[in-house]
């Protein structure tokens, strides 16, 4: 299994970063390579399940996502199976009137890639991918009141 | 119009770089965001068109491109219609035994992600997919030569 780590810190109340990075809906519009997300299921547990469509190195992907551990505002463990089998550990945590977001994933490279594919450079894409991962749901979280009126706006677009 | 203007330093020679980043169907391998592209037409003066599936913001567009000017080993301008309006000027050229790219982007973002999302934040987004598509590129080009090297040395 491959396994990356990234941080960033965000200025924004952890609240509002968790009601967005955890809402299925907004997944590929901050995560570049997800082309799709459809099926979402809320749990009573908390989160919802669905099923994705992802792009690594140019082939895609179709998979399942459930939570398996969900703690509003500090933490949610999703396990992805079929296409690209993963685990990810979003934490949220309060630090200095803002927060820190982490992202932990664990994934197997599928083997149709490697077969194609230096394993070194789709570990370095996939690297690549969660900084922009990242860095979109700080940017948008980040956003002020002009951008929150756009929020409201999507709702009519939808 | 918003401008993009991007470069990176390949260890690799200048055709083997052009070949690869001049090809459309590489294009999804190494560009988080381009979902797909389809009717590839080479025409004989090395010039190509194709269509395409960006997504940008979480809202898929669909395009065409055209080559307007190629240069080979050298320059290509390419300009995409429908979806998303563009124009990309990638520059190949010789440097410290490897290959400077550059690429420029002159494109308009579609209203519809105007409506969406705060423009500082689309143009950022689109900044990073461009640094990203260069880096990958170099990655996918340097860690090829880095495992075909690994074979040759096995032998």
């Amino acid at each position: 299994m491959a396994k990356l780590r990234k941080s960033i810190s965000i200025h924004a109340p952890v609240d509002r970063v968790f009601a967005y990075a955890t809402n299925a809906d907004n997944v590929p519009e901050y995560w570049p390579s997800m082309i799709e997300v459809s099926n979402k299921k809320d749990l009573p547990s908390g989160g919802h399940e669905f099923d994705w469509t992802y792009k690594m190195a140019g082939m895609r992907f179709h998979g399942h996502s459930t939570p398996i551990e969900y703690e509003q505002n500090r933490r949610l463990t999703v396990r992805n199976e079929k296409g690209i089998e993963s685990t990810l550990v979003w934490s949220f945590e309060g630090e200095n009137g803002g927060m820190r977001l982490t992202l932990e994933v664990e994934y197997q490279i599928p083997p149709t890639l490697l077969g194609k594919l230096a394993q070194p450079f789709i570990l370095k894409l996939n690297e690549r991918e969660l900084d922009s991962v990242l860095e979109n749901i700080k940017a948008i979280t980040e956003a002020t009141a002009p951008v929150a009126t756009n929020v409201q706006a999507r709702t009519s677009v939808h | 119009m918003k401008k993009i203007r991007k470069s990176v330093l390949i260890q690799a020679p200048v055709e083997r770089v052009f070949d690869y980043a001049s090809n459309p169907e590489n294009f999804p391998e190494v560009w988080p965001s381009m979902v797909e592209v389809s009717n590839i037409e080479r025409k004989a003066d090395g010039k190509h068109s194709f269509d395409w599936v960006y997504k940008m913001a979480g809202i898929r567009f669909h395009g065409h491109t055209d080559t307007t000017e190629v240069i080979p080993n050298q320059r290509v301008v390419t300009k995409s219609e429908k979806g998303i309006e563009s124009v990309f000027t990638w520059t190949y050229a010789a440097e410290g035994g490897g290959t400077r790219l550059t690429v420029e982007t002159q494109y308009t973002l579609p209203g519809t992600v105007l409506d969406k999302l705060a423009e500082p934040f689309l143009i950022r987004t689109n900044e990073r997919e461009a640094e990203t598509v260069l880096e990958n590129i170099k990655s996918r080009l340097e860690m090829a030569a880095e495992r075909t090297t690994g074979k040759q040395a096995q032998r």
